[in-house]
């Protein structure tokens, strides 16, 4: 944004009632780079556990620098973050997406660092070709955390009463539903309550089926989302036809994804599906006790064939803004040395979760943490077929409510999101649309 | 019967009865006092005016701009592109289906606030211990947060609820939805609107209903009137700048709705709570900050719209009265 557009930016926000919290990115105190004594604004996910506060404190301990956390609320945390983007504000660190899609959202040729020749990238594995870069195929984001795996959350109990094997498949899915159906349990609990879940089978499904190449013959206008043989349009009428077929629970427009949580635990529902970080949810759901969803719940990787679908998420992926002071950027890319190097190791051990840079072993863990490295590690991974498209269909979350409510069928959905693809490729300036 | 005189005159207007100045030193005097009043209401009125104008004529000019603005996430030049922001809007059924869902929604708010409240007022109007107790617990929603109302309610209001929980004494097995089903889902949301702000409406009712005039209703009831009849001709009609109040109030707060509706539905199921500003929060979130400019214009455009031949006519009825 330019910088005469700030201050209208600001008013513009207030009418919207959006709540601004006034804090200037780079308006801290005069640093010296690495130093000492710099102090780096960043703004974080409310979300982060602790081990990722730790690095924060173990990179104050480390440099004499000071890291002042700005709190982003999980709750809307996409736009609250884009909102006080869009204010002009910048952070000299930003915990955010590290998809293509939300990459570019921040116009990062002009605002973000370059990291592509930073030493993590290299040591990073087939992780960049998931994530981590904008449209230029520049590395902009971080990737400290790993990534989401989706896929299904099983009840182990109930699949084995009735003589089944977790679904790897679509048809695998469909065929179980007739079975627990006749049971009187439901297949899959969805939560058209928390907004967001509902695109996961379609996007699952899509994702399995795109062709290589898919989302650059979207880019290059070439092929669009609304085709008849369009994996978007093949995942929603997937998704329709579960519906139809009474496969999901009755409550499914007002469940939230803690309530599939519960019904998948106690066993009322068979299956969830969803992404790894919410593992730590079943054992908030189970008071804790751990050991008990082991016991009981397990983790599969799901597609349309048998794929695991994988996405870097917002907790722990770093992208540094351009502030215009070189001693805080400079400062800014030591932490992320800092966070990927040196302090890696530690983090690991403190978080418990895998890690995704070389030289690390993976820490103890949990059996159902297992499975989903088990799920990750048996692939073959496949990336969200959305995240390099225009806009990447963020708007298909209201729309799914349309199609759980019946009130739009698939094709007249994914009409509606060429139309926003349309909108979010002119604004980036594409050729050919 | 107690006879009434006529307010004494002030004393600046006794000066031209009394005789004892000239007319042309009278008028010198009240035109100063009437200088200093006006300076002094200046910088009375300056604090608001400056608020006013920082927080919302400046906002409002600003939006204006962008609502015609190809203003996206995405690049960081700004032009002006006429109606295409609307356009779009229309193109994708995000202008008038959410207008209609916020008009609908400020309306049922509007009706159930006003009528719960005067309803209320009317059983609490006189100030008693107990009516005390009772208005103060009817404006314990005022003071809690709308989105801690909307969240509170989505529990009460859930299937397996407390509300279906005791319906179901009466009704065996019952069943519903209330924010789940499109059919209710807008009713419930604006009922838990108009239930967070009843209470303040009910005072500003008690306040209207304890200014009748005694004598008016006493003498109704020596002419034999009934309780209603004394509430409808007598009552009611004086009620008239409260209701303008309250009325106004209430349909131009709800044409603002989100943070209950964000709380509860989200905006669904389907579109059917998908009021202007979850839409407007929809497209910021998309980056389509164009986009959302034009529907917060909407949003004034439309308070501009009723508001104003609303209070005209209700002024108007308020003079009949």
């Amino acid at each position: 944004m330019r910088r005469g557009t700030i201050g209208t930016a600001v008013a513009v926000v207030s009418i919207a009632g959006l709540t601004l919290t006034g804090c200037s990115g780079s308006g801290g105190d005069a640093g010296g780079g690495s130093g000492g004594g710099t102090t780096l604004t960043l703004w974080h996910n409310t979300q982060d556990p602790a081990a990722v506060l730790g690095i924060y404190e173990a990179y104050e301990k480390a440099t004499g620098n000071t890291i002042e956390l700005v709190p982003i609320t999980s709750d809307g945390f996409e736009d609250a973050t884009l909102t006080k983007w869009a204010t002009g504000d910048r952070p000299d660190i930003l915990e955010f997406h590290a998809t293509t899609s939300y990459i570019t959202m921040l116009n990062p040729v002009e605002n973000l660092q370059d990291l592509s020749d930073e030493e993590f990238v290299e040591k990073s594995g087939p992780l960049y070709d998931m994530g981590g870069r904008g449209a230029d195929g520049k590395v902009y984001a971080a990737i400290t955390n790993f990534p989401e795996v989706w896929g299904l959350y099983y009840n182990k109990a109930v699949l084995a009463e009735h003589g089944l094997e977790p679904a790897r498949t679509a048809d695998d899915l469909v065929a179980q539903c007739e079975t627990l159906k006749a049971a009187g349990k439901v297949t899959l609990s969805e939560a058209g309550g928390s907004v967001w879940p509902p695109v996961g089978i379609p996007w699952l499904y899509g994702s399995s089926v795109a062709e290589d190449g898919w989302s650059e013959s979207v880019v290059a206008r070439e092929a669009k989302v609304n085709d008849p043989d369009s994996p978007v349009l093949a995942g929603i009428e997937y998704y329709k036809s579960l519906l139809d077929a009474g496969c999901m629970n009755p409550d499914i427009a007002t469940a939230t994804f803690e309530d599939s949580v519960a019904q998948v635990l106690n066993g009322e529902a068979a299956y969830q599906l969803i992404h790894s970080n919410i593992a730590p949810v079943y054992v908030d759901a189970a008071n804790g006790d751990a050991a008990l969803v082991d016991e009981s719940v397990g983790f599969t990787g799901w597609g349309a064939e048998a794929v695991t679908i994988v996405n870097p998420g917002p907790i722990g992926s770093y992208l540094l803004p351009k502030t215009g002071d070189a001693a805080k950027e400079e400062a800014a890319r030591e932490f992320i040395r800092f966070a990927t190097g040196e302090h890696y190791p530690d983090y690991i051990e403190e978080s418990g979760t895998f890690p995704v840079i070389e030289g690390v072993d993976d820490p103890e863990a949990s059996e159902l943490m297992k499975s989903i490295k088990k799920a990750y590690d048996d692939g073959p991974q496949v990336a969200m077929f959305h995240a390099d498209l225009p806009g990447g269909m963020a708007g298909y979350v209201p729309l799914a409510s349309e199609l759980i409510a019946g009130q739009s069928s698939p094709k007249e959905i994914v009409d509606a999101l060429d139309t926003q693809m349309v909108q979010a490729a002119k604004s980036m300036g594409l050729e050919g649309w | 019967m107690k006879t009434v005189l006529p307010d004494a005159p002030a004393a600046s207007d006794r000066a031209d009865v009394g005789g004892s100045r000239s007319t042309g030193e009278a008028g010198a005097a009240r035109l100063s006092r009437g200088r200093r009043i006006v300076r002094s209401g200046v910088w009375f009125a300056l604090p608001a005016i400056v608020f006013v104008g920082v927080f919302f004529v400046l906002p409002q000019l600003y939006n204006l701009r962008f609502a015609f603005s190809n203003w996206t996430t995405y690049s960081s030049n700004i032009t002006w592109n006429g109606w295409s922001n609307f356009e779009t809007l229309i193109g994708q059924g995000l202008l008038f289906t959410p207008i209609g869902v916020t008009i609908g929604y400020a309306v049922i708010a509007m009706v159930t606030q006003n009528v719960v409240s005067l309803a209320l007022a009317y059983a609490m109007r006189d100030s008693t211990r107990l009516n005390g107790f009772f208005r103060s617990l009817y404006f314990l929603p005022v003071l809690l947060s709308p989105l801690a109302a909307g969240y509170i309610w989505r529990g009460l209001l859930a299937s397996d609820g407390p509300l279906n929980d005791f319906i179901g004494i009466f009704v065996p097995g019952f069943d519903w939805s209330w924010l789940g089903e499109t059919s209710t889902a807008l009713a419930a949301v604006a009922f838990v609107d108009a239930w967070k702000w009843i209470g303040l409406t009910t005072l500003v009712y008690i306040a209207g209903i304890n200014a009748v005039p005694r004598d008016a209703l006493e003498a109704a009831v020596i002419d034999g009137a009934t309780a209603w009849q004394s509430f409808w001709r007598i009552t009611f009609p004086m009620l008239a700048p409260a209701f303008t109040f309250n009325v106004v109030v209430t349909l131009v707060g709800a044409f603002s709705a989100y943070d209950v509706i964000a709380a509860t539905t989200g905006g669904g199921p389907g579109d059917s709570t998908r009021a202007l500003n979850i839409v407007l929060r929809m497209q910021w979130g998309l980056g389509n900050f164009g986009a959302g400019s034009a529907l917060g214009l909407t949003v004034t455009a439309l308070v501009i719209v009723v508001a104003i031949p609303l209070v005209w006519w209700l002024r108007r009825r308020e003079a009949k009265a």
